[in-house]
């Protein structure tokens, strides 16, 4: 078959999905077809990661009234008009005539809006007072990771078993990471400091790269790109410093009042972010944290049984979601035997 | 499928990426430029395949050279040798490595492009997909207020996801030479043809 009928068949599973008479039978029927051919599932996940990014659309629509589609052209107009803020319209001019765009005077109200928040994206420094706002909450299952782009921009990859709340304004910008780990891709605005808070730690950045997970109080800040300067709310220990900067290649692990730094860490960075693409990496752990780790991304939960296999040394790269091969690995090169029923996988030794 | 797998997201992540670049390689590489599309699909077959066994741990170089080997394959099979086609495949080795080090479009880029795939749909679709992707609107809810039927308004988001797909991954360039071509093309050569 070709591509170009699959591609068509993919966009309406797609388009049908997305309906509200979607049923489980309907989802046994698209699994199927999904399994039917790679082809199928490739072109289906290419649609999907495009309506995906696609979301950044919505930086377009700022500060404009729902329900008005804007006319053609009128999105990526040079700018050559300054509008004030105070032009917004108000909300009492919603025109719900989809999909007639409205007319004149509206329109041109409407392509002066889209040019001065083009202008703000492309100049990157001018911020419409009122535009690129975002106010949300995002959260994974265990198991699952997601990619959000922020209405500035900004990405972030949201790793198993997370919770944020992000609020972007125009004047700062704002993540608390409640639980779990998530990777940021800042936009860069020097105006608005993209700060994450963790428990008792703020993490600010103005455009970088970094991660940050949060176990309990424990907060592990890792730094890809750029800078990012660690504050602690919590009360310092006496002669400990109440912020550290963070440069590329460093990690910070830390709990209330204290930071701890390695910097260079180059190969141990690449190792901690390698969730983004779906793989755990062990270099000589111990068997307690890598399953401490497998369990984060798994329903079923690994116990270890016996306290003298918990220290055995691994390594190896895994694929998140397959404790199988783990557990292959486990028993084929360690003493350690396995006991798996449905709720938990116990480990023992042999 | 409700979310995507992890290597899902390995591939949309590491591998889409570089369909506008892909399909520029295999463009060149064969002249008849309505098979470009289904060569990057078998390509892409071939990698997702492969990824599965075991995840490269260079990505881009390995989607290039699953292309040049899918390439090679077809040739042999057809078993017809042109001078022309080692030629080719040197060059192609060059072009490989001159794709620039990150052709990912940066945000504004993508921006544009995607608003621009926006301006190029009908009106109605046009419509469905900005209450849809940017409102954020249900489909119930874009089929109300467009007072069309909701299987009539999947049609449109159907139809708007691939434009929108062409617009984040694709080349602009073959999205208009396709269209223009329209369906009824004639082949205008075979791949190994010099």
């Amino acid at each position: 078959m070709d591509s170009e009928t699959v591609e068509r068949e993919a966009a309406d599973w797609f388009a049908r999905r997305e309906s509200d008479a979607w049923t489980s039978a309907d989802e046994t029927l698209f699994d199927e077809w999904l399994a039917q051919r790679t082809a199928h599932r490739i072109a289906f996940i290419r649609l999907q990661s495009a309506w995906q990014r696609a979301g950044r659309l919505r930086a377009l629509s700022a500060g404009m009234t729902g329900g008005v589609i804007p006319p053609r052209g009128s999105l990526l107009e040079n700018p050559l008009n300054e509008v004030p803020g105070s032009e917004r319209p108000q909300p009492e001019q919603r025109a719900a005539e989809a999909p007639r765009p409205a007319r004149r005077p509206m329109a041109r109200r409407w392509i002066a809006l889209a040019a001065t928040i083009l202008l703000a994206l492309v100049s990157g420094v001018y911020v419409l007072q009122s535009g690129l706002l975002d106010s949300n909450r995002y959260s994974t299952r265990i198991g699952t990771m997601e990619s959000i782009t922020l209405a500035d921009g900004s990405r972030l990859t949201l790793n198993t078993d997370s919770r944020i709340r992000v609020t972007v304004e125009p004047q700062h910008r704002h993540i608390d990471l409640d639980k779990g780990e998530a990777f940021f891709e800042v936009a860069n605005d020097p105006r608005r400091p993209f700060v994450v808070r963790a428990g008792h730690k703020r993490v600010i950045a103005l455009g970088t790269k970094f991660s940050v997970r949060r176990d309990g109080d424990e907060v592990l800040v890792v730094v890809t790109e750029g800078t990012v300067r660690v504050e602690d709310e919590s009360v310092p220990a006496p002669g400990q410093a109440r912020e550290v900067l963070l440069g590329a290649g460093s990690i910070a692990r830390s709990a209330p009042g204290q930071v701890l730094v390695r910097d260079g860490a180059g190969p141990e960075v690449d190792r901690l972010l390698s969730w983004r693409s779906g793989y755990l990496v062990f270099r000589n752990s111990t068997l307690a944290d890598a399953v401490a780790e497998f369990n984060r991304y798994n329903t079923r939960k690994m116990v270890i049984a016996d306290p003298r296999i918990g220290g055995i040394r691994i390594g190896g790269n895994f694929r998140s979601g397959n404790t199988d091969a783990f557990l292959w690995l486990l028993q084929t090169g360690f003493p350690v035997s396995v006991d798996s029923s449905r709720e938990r996988v116990v480990l023992k030794s042999r | 499928m409700g979310e995507m797998s992890p290597l899902d997201r390995w591939f949309a992540a590491e591998i889409l990426p570089h369909e506008a670049a892909l399909q520029r390689f295999l463009s060149r590489a064969c002249h008849n430029r309505a098979e470009v599309p289904d060569l990057c699909q078998e390509v892409y077959v071939r990698v997702y395949e492969s990824a599965q066994r075991a995840l490269p741990s260079a990505p881009k170089s390995f989607l290039f050279a699953t292309a040049r080997n899918l390439l090679i394959d077809r040739r042999r099979r057809e078993r017809i040798v042109s001078i022309d086609y080692t030629q080719d495949l040197d060059a192609l080795n060059v072009l490989v490595d001159e794709i620039s080090p990150e052709q990912r479009l940066s945000a504004r880029q993508e921006l544009r492009r995607l608003a621009h795939a926006l301006d190029q749909l009908s009106d109605t679709c046009r419509a469905v997909i900005w209450l849809r992707r940017v409102e954020g609107l249900s489909q119930r809810e874009a089929s109300e207020k467009l007072g069309m039927k909701e299987g009539a308004l999947e049609g449109y988001v159907s139809r708007g996801v691939r434009a929108l797909a062409k617009a984040v991954f694709g080349t602009e360039e073959l999205v208009n030479q396709r269209a223009s071509e329209g369906r009824e093309k004639e082949s205008d050569g075979e791949c190994n043809h010099g």
